[in-house]
């Protein structure tokens, strides 16, 4: 599974130029020029960390810093050329977790959206469920100290859903991001996946404690139960 | 709130506005104080002024009036057989008064009880009394010596009166010939009993006369003498109150100064201050009106409310001023803030290319771009974004050359279609990148406009900037042309954010950005176009609908053949 960054820029030029390094970096990458776009494609496809222009045609990416803080939390990084420091407290106090000024140092840029996910994306080590102990460096399961086999998929289908811990994510989201179905119709292979998973970490695999069914949205998961 | 791009707080400007009045009503109160003290201090030193014409007005008069029965009667110290017979001493001593004091008609004088045959007129030659005979009326001297048995009848009888009343001094009044007189005597008596009169001497006053003449020259004389003619009026009202003498027009409803005497022509102090009951009681009154101070305050004559005008008038008028000031400062602030703002959106519009060109060197020299097609499309990047910036530079400089030395310009006959060819060439990429879509219809046989090739060329390139700037998510941008009654007029449309209708008007003007305007540009483009538009003598029109688009139409007028 790739991290997902969002790049909100109106300056097709410079977008052009950050996706292909960002996605020379390991990242999965899309663009959006405007506001409403930017919107629409969050929405759609829950980014790991944004890069976000200011002065945009549809609206001010200060708002929308705010509007993405607001509903989900998600990692920003402001990307303007206003350098004034007025502007740049602004963006901060808006919930922006870093702010850089064009024109930029590339590798800097970069260098900042690691440091931002390494701090918004925690180490997950070891996660227990219940008797169940997860290692994701390992990629190891244990359940009352038994082995158990966890598929890589179903390692990162945990790793997604820990990382939006009592979130509800729904099924498009996790085929996009853990099957990299990006257009594919919607398939009962994520209910079969997580079927196979609750099974594996479940006490009692029909009154699940750990991975919750939210009727028609999506699955979340409660790591305390 | 947001006033043509300036903050304006409410709560400053009300009490900005609350200051502004009670400093214009505490001023306006002030200069009505000012004005009102001035205007008592000015009538205080009128009044004073005023009173001491008058003062000195009524000293003359009294002095004058006093003057023959000093001069003659109390310095007459002739032993009275002089009065036997007219003596040239007698005589000099009358001429003497004559000379200087031109209200006594005549002297008279007698010895012993005054009687009909005793009384021996001294008459002023060059103004005999209408009694007297005028068998010495041609002669030479001044005094002319006669004996007037009837008229001598009557005094003598009113002396004896006096003379039975045991007065040394006597004045009354007594019609002789019909004429009005007042008569002052002096009488001398032989024992201290005064039960004898042993002479007496006295003059006569013809009062019709010194109405007539004396007064008036009397008042014009003290005028001159003490040097207030031009500014004070001086006038004497007789015991009805009707002038007998006035050396101005005096009026009645300014303030004067007023002072009573008494019309004897003698010292009321010699009389003992006791009117005889026989003298009617003539109080006269000298007035004396300021007529320099009084035109002074004559604007303030109508009291407090011209007063208080003149005060609001002025105080009306600083407010004007104070409100032109703060005008002034307030279009001052906005132009300031104007080009902080055209300053702010021209470091952004530069920073964006720059920033793309860096990552593009960036990326290429850190291997991350690789392969011969990507570098390829990165150098045309590059490239591209050098061209924007040109653009932006060339666009900044043009403004001042387009708008302060308009004679540059070389005019020449041009094909309108090739220049709007020209100038979207500078699109194409933008364009192709971007997935504009743009309708051109400009067709090939219009008719030639005259124009500077560089300058249209450069109007059009902005129009054109402009309208892919806010064409929205449309991405469409439309170009037509068409000739219209002798003049070309080219349209250039596109479906965007639109421009606010309030802002339509300030559009074209330098430095001016819209609340729309957030994807930057420097202010400069449609104030270019208008400097160019009128340079070429055509018209440039702005319609605009929020949400809906924005059509610009510049028209030029077709070449003369």
């Amino acid at each position: 599974m790739k991290t997902f960054i969002l790049i909100v820029e109106d300056d097709a030029a410079l977008a052009r130029v950050l996706c292909d390094n960002l996605t020379y970096e390991g990242f999965s990458v899309d663009v959006a020029t405007s506001a409403r776009e930017a919107t629409s494609k969050s929405r759609d496809r829950s980014p790991d960390l944004v890069i976000l222009d200011v002065m945009l045609p549809d609206g001010n990416g200060f708002a929308l810093c705010a509007q993405f803080r607001q509903r989900t939390g998600l990692p920003i990084i402001i990307l303007t050329a206003l350098s004034h420091k007025s502007d740049k407290l602004k963006g901060l106090e808006l919930g922006a977790d870093d702010y850089v000024t064009k024109p930029f140092d590339l590798e800097e840029l970069l260098a900042r959206v690691h440091a931002v996910l390494r701090r918004t994306q925690p180490d997950l080590g070891l996660l227990t469920l219940g008797q169940v102990t997860i290692d994701f460096s390992e990629l190891r399961a244990t359940s009352g100290g038994q082995a158990i086999h966890l598929t890589h998929r179903e390692f990162e289908i945990l790793r997604y859903l820990i990382q939006r811990k009592g979130r509800i994510v729904s099924r498009a989201e996790l085929l996009s991001r853990v099957w990299d179905y990006t257009d594919a119709p919607i398939t009962r292979s994520v209910d079969h996946a997580i079927a196979r998973l609750r099974k594996k970490i479940e006490r009692n695999p029909h009154e699940p404690s750990f991975i919750h069914s939210v009727h028609g949205h999506g699955y979340c998961l409660t790591p305390d139960g | 709130m947001t006033v043509g791009g300036v903050h304006w707080r409410p709560t400053s400007a009300s009490m900005m506005a609350a200051g502004l009045c009670v400093s214009v009503t505490l001023l306006a109160w002030f200069g009505f104080q000012a004005v009102r003290e001035w205007q008592r201090s000015a009538t205080s030193l009128t009044e004073q002024r005023t009173n001491d014409v008058a003062d000195l007005f009524t000293a003359a008069l009294s002095r004058d009036l006093r003057g023959a029965e000093n001069a003659v009667l109390l310095s007459w110290h002739l032993n009275v057989s002089a009065l036997d017979e007219p003596s040239s001493e007698m005589e000099g001593l009358v001429a003497s008064a004559f000379a200087r004091y031109p209200y006594p008609e005549s002297f008279f004088g007698w010895r012993g009880e005054p009687a009909r045959s005793s009384l021996i007129f001294f008459n002023r030659a060059e103004r005999l009394p209408p009694w007297a005979s005028h068998a010495n009326a041609s002669a030479p001297f001044p005094v002319a010596v006669t004996r007037e048995p009837v008229i001598a009848g009557e005094l003598a009888r009113r002396v004896l009166d006096e003379v039975k009343d045991r007065a040394e001094l006597s004045v009354f009044e007594v019609l002789l010939s019909g004429v009005p007189y007042q008569v002052v005597v002096h009488v001398l008596y032989r024992d201290a009993f005064r039960e004898h009169s042993a002479g007496g001497l006295g003059f006569t006053v013809n009062l019709s006369w010194v109405r007539h003449f004396y007064f008036p020259d009397l008042a014009a004389q003290i005028a001159r003498a003490a040097g207030i003619h031009d500014g004070f009026a001086l006038s004497i009202l007789d015991e009805t109150g009707a002038s007998v003498a006035s050396t101005r027009q005096i009026s009645n409803e300014r303030p004067s100064s007023r002072r009573t005497f008494p019309l004897f022509f003698a010292d009321p102090l010699s009389m003992g201050l006791i009117r005889p009951h026989t003298l009617p009681n003539r109080q006269w009154v000298a007035q004396v009106q300021s007529v320099q101070a009084q035109s002074a305050l004559e604007p303030f004559n109508g009291g407090r409310t011209l007063t208080f005008v003149v005060a609001a008038i002025a105080a009306s008028a600083l407010t004007l001023g104070l409100v032109a000031m703060a005008r002034t400062a307030r279009a001052s602030a906005e132009l300031a803030e104007i080009r902080s703002d055209f300053v702010a959106s021209m470091t952004h519009e530069l920073k964006t290319p720059l920033a793309t060109i860096r990552a593009v060197g960036e990326s290429i020299t850190s291997g991350r771009a690789s392969g011969t097609e990507q570098i390829r499309e990165y150098a045309h990047i590059a490239v591209q974004e050098s061209k924007r910036l040109t653009r932006l530079v060339e666009n900044s400089l043009a403004y001042s050359r387009v708008a302060d030395v308009a004679d540059v310009y070389h005019f020449e006959s041009l094909n309108l279609r090739s220049i709007v060819v020209e100038a979207l060439r500078a699109f194409n990429s933008q364009l192709a990148t971007n997935g504009f879509t743009l309708d051109l219809d400009v067709p090939g046989d219009l008719p030639a406009v005259t124009g500077d090739r560089n300058a249209l060329n450069l109007l059009f390139d902005n129009v054109v900037d402009n309208a892919l700037r806010y064409s929205g998510h449309s991405r469409w941008v439309g170009l037509r042309a068409r000739e219209s009654n002798g003049k070309i007029v080219v349209s250039i449309s596109d479906t965007g954010i639109g421009i606010p209708e309030d802002e339509l008007d300030q559009a074209p003007v330098k430095f001016f950005r819209g609340r729309h305007g957030v994807s930057g540009g420097t202010g400069l483009g449609l104030a270019i176009v208008d400097r160019i538009v009128h340079a070429h003598h055509g018209t440039f029109a702005i319609e605009s609908v929020v949400g809906a688009g924005t059509t610009v139409s510049v028209t030029l007028p077709v070449a003369k053949m």
